[in-house]
């Protein structure tokens, strides 16, 4: 079989003078092929059969992957990217499912104290500082600030929209730009820096809920330009702020199994005098996604 | 003692090989390498950011004599070259493609025509491939450098430098077919399969990824789909496939008796085959996708435990009886170390796409230690243990130093090791630190990282030593200074005299 594979010889195979790399001719025939003659016979295949736990291992891990597929595949919908949604149904309502059972696990409260540290630090820290004293003549303070501790509806506006110098915190004026948060942070986070803010440095108020947050945010929806002083206390010392707790339970997961066909209710101006019954449990503004 | 006629015949095909596969060993140890130096750079980058781009110091004399403090600012626009953004995407560019791929190319080329039964056919095709193959990856690299990269992961090469890889790998493939049609086996053993899917398999992958991303890109998030489609399978079904099917050869050819069972290959590939394409998904865990499609790559992230299994008990039972023969054969013990790697990496793999795990691993430095254990105590020690096998076949002569081996061998060894073990241990941490919002990420969870980090440099430095060390004993191969006589290197000659 080798005789009919081998190629015809090359010139330098004939004439070791000749040009051309052969490296192995230099010493003896024998020498050439020592790797090759020593070597073991080419692999070949056994025909051992396939062990029975291996069967078993595979049929196990198959049935596994049918049951993860058809449990966590959100009803193969194009637009569910929750795995842990509606896989039951095919089309239509989403329903929730162990929606709160991760969630559960923290104490939300606490969760939500670091939050607010850890968006302040992201966000804040850098005019304000980590003391909330801000620097003098260019930051106002955050301790000890009437804005910070006085009306709800101010100060959420303030975070909301910034603010445009001159400006007159504690007895000094400040000629400054404040930035608007409302594009970047949503209304947990807001709520969160918030009543970090109004609880830290020596500071006592009320804390702040996103439902808050949302309720401002929708009321000033339409002004585009931050406050000046002057349109600020505007807003009486005594606002109140109109939860609408309706408008604030984000899509899917926030109804409850039972079909309730109020929860994804579209703008439907919400009732003026909340019933005790809406404010009571209070909606999850949003789930961790993991 | 197999008949001499088989002995002189796969002389004559391993002589047909000598140019182009030492061609594609050459480059690939080049570009390991170079490789190697933009690893060692960027992982030092990780625990002090400004090196090599460090300002140099503030001259106080002059500032006291009334100059400026920041007279000799360095500017960004002159070291970008020198950044971690570059070098990274440099290193994972020139190891997998310069170093793996090369590699990969030139131990299938040379198990084909072993395998085919038939002397190389066109080898100028094979050698221009890998000509124009160094020229993309040299191209490309440098167009990263400057600046050029297109930011897509495992596709940063310029669209420029991929057309001529993509060029080179074509003809590649068109003379893996060419060889197959050709063959003189009466039977296809499993080594071909993969080695043939695998020349197959890329160019379809690479060419597809090219256009659906950089020529002609789908819309939005499909991009991400496609892009770790590809990301995934490059490993998957390139990577993998070529180093499996070098086990597959190598162990029963230095051990001399027959693989365990044809059935348990063909299940192996087979299965590997079926669910190695969907596994890309599980990358973008969390991320903004429909949840079906990461739902379904990640049960067949799991089912890859099928092959993985099927393959370890495979190669398991036909080393059977002969474990120690890893005391003093090179190239058993490396290819074993990297058939070992394979089932463990596999198996982490599986566990990592996970949702609960995925959750903790993802974005830190235990995926990092995950591709590490891949690429190299699996896949860059087969291809290093067929390097040691297939050489002395080209180069007419025998390794100089079993000395050099063995260091090779434990500097890769311990390197690999204490790296993965570095990154995983930190990576884990690290993922815990991140899951908890009342953890700082500059104050708490960077500083915790370094010392793994740091870890992690001075374990890459142990490779590098492993890679200057092989590449010196390759040079003295090719420049025939190895030894003519005394038989083959073995580690320990005197057990290897005991033992058939």
């Amino acid at each position: 079989m080798a005789d009919d594979l081998r190629p015809p010889p090359e010139a330098h195979d004939i004439d070791p003078t000749l040009p051309g790399v052969d490296y192995s001719e230099r010493v003896s025939v024998t020498g050439i092929h020592a790797a090759v003659l020593r070597e073991k016979i080419e692999p070949r295949e056994g025909m051992e059969p396939m062990p029975i736990w291996l069967w078993l291992a595979v049929s196990l891990l198959i049935g596994w992957g049918g049951w993860y597929l058809g449990t966590f595949s959100g009803g193969y919908r194009a637009d569910n990217f929750d795995e842990r949604i509606g896989s039951a149904i095919a089309g239509g309502a989403v329903a929730g499912t162990a929606a709160g059972g991760t969630a559960a696990k923290e104490d939300p409260a606490a969760a939500f104290a670091k939050l607010g540290k850890r968006q302040f630090t992201a966000n804040c820290q850098s005019c304000h500082q980590a003391t909330g004293l801000g620097q003098a003549g260019v930051y106002p303070p955050l301790a000890g600030s009437e804005y910070v501790l006085g009306n709800k509806k101010r100060v959420i506006a303030i975070v909301l929209k910034g603010l445009q110098g001159p400006f007159k915190v504690k007895g000094n004026t400040y000629n400054n730009v404040m930035q608007s948060w409302e594009p970047v942070l949503d209304d947990k986070k807001i709520a969160a820096i918030l009543t970090y803010v109004r609880n830290e440095w020596g500071n006592k108020a009320e804390p702040i809920t996103p439902e808050e947050v949302a309720a401002v945010r929708a009321e000033f929806a339409s002004r585009k330009v931050a406050w000046t002083e002057a349109d600020l206390l505007a807003i009486p010392e005594n606002a109140t702020i109109n939860v609408a707790p309706a408008t604030n339970a984000t899509p899917p997961a926030a109804a409850p199994s039972a079909p309730t066909p109020a929860a994804p209710a579209p703008p439907v101006p919400a009732p003026k005098a909340p019933s005790p019954a809406a404010i009571a449990p209070q909606a999850p503004a949003d789930r961790p996604y993991t | 003692m197999p008949p001499p006629t088989d002995a002189a015949e796969r002389a004559y095909i391993d002589r047909s090989c000598r140019a182009p596969v030492l061609f594609f060993f050459g480059s690939a140890l080049f570009w390991l390498l170079v490789g190697t130096f933009f690893a060692l750079v960027t992982s030092i980058k990780l625990h002090d950011p400004e090196f090599m781009t460090r300002a140099p110091l503030p001259d106080v004399a002059k500032f006291q004599a009334g100059g400026s403090l920041n007279a000799n600012p360095i500017s960004m626009q002159d070291v970008g070259f020198l950044t971690f953004g570059r070098f990274r995407a440099s290193h994972l560019n020139a190891v997998a493609y310069g170093w793996a791929s090369s590699a990969a190319i030139g131990v299938g080329v040379w198990l084909m025509a072993r395998l085919c039964r038939v002397p190389l056919r066109r080898p100028a095709l094979v050698t221009t491939a890998g000509v124009l193959w160094n020229i993309g990856i040299a191209v490309g690299i440098a167009g990263i450098l400057a600046g050029q990269s297109t930011s897509v992961e495992w596709l940063e090469f310029p669209p420029y430098a991929a057309l001529i890889i993509g060029i080179a790998y074509a003809m590649i493939a068109v003379w893996a077919v060419d060889m197959f049609a050709s063959r003189q086996c009466d039977h296809v053993y499993v080594t071909l399969w993969y080695v043939l899917a695998a020349f197959f398999w890329f160019p379809w992958l690479y060419a597809t990824a090219n256009i659906l991303i950089l020529l002609k890109p789908v819309q939005g998030s499909v991009q991400a789909i496609v892009n770790w489609w590809f990301g995934h399978n490059v490993l998957g079904l390139w990577f993998t496939p070529i180093g499996i099917g070098a086990a597959y050869y190598m162990i029963p050819k230095v051990i001399g008796r027959p693989i365990h069972s044809y059935y348990l290959s063909a299940i192996g590939f087979w299965s590997l085959a079926l669910f190695y394409s969907w596994n890309g998904g599980h990358h973008l865990i969390g991320g903004p996708l429909p949840a079906w499609v990461i739902t379904a790559s990640i049960v067949a992230s799991v089912m890859m435990v099928i092959p993985v299994v099927v393959t370890a008990v495979n190669h398991h039972m036909t080393m059977r009886g002969h474990f120690g023969m890893l005391r003093y054969s090179p190239t058993l013990r490396f290819i074993v170390f990297g058939a070992m790697s394979y089932t463990l990496v596999s198996l982490q793999g599986s566990s990592m796409a996970i949702r609960s795990l995925n959750k903790i691993s993802h974005f830190t430095h235990y995926t990092i230690g995950h591709a590490h254990f891949g690429l190299y105590a699996f896949f860059t020690m087969v291809m290093f243990g067929c390097m040691y096998y297939i050489v002395p076949r080209l180069c007419g002569c025998e390794w100089r130093s079993a000395y050099l081996i063995r260091l090779h061998f434990w500097a890769a060894a311990y390197g690999i090791f204490f790296m993965i073990i570095a990154l995983t241990v930190g990576g884990l941490v690290q993922g815990l630190m991140l899951a908890d919002p009342a953890k700082d990420f500059v104050g708490e969870i960077v500083p915790m990282t370094r010392p793994y980090l740091v870890g992690r440099s001075l374990s890459g430095v142990l490779l590098s030593i492993g890679h200057v060390v092989f590449a010196y004993h390759f040079i003295l191969m090719v420049l025939q200074l190895g030894r003519r006589e005394g038989g083959p290197v073995y580690f320990n000659p005197v057990e290897a005299e005991v033992r058939p």
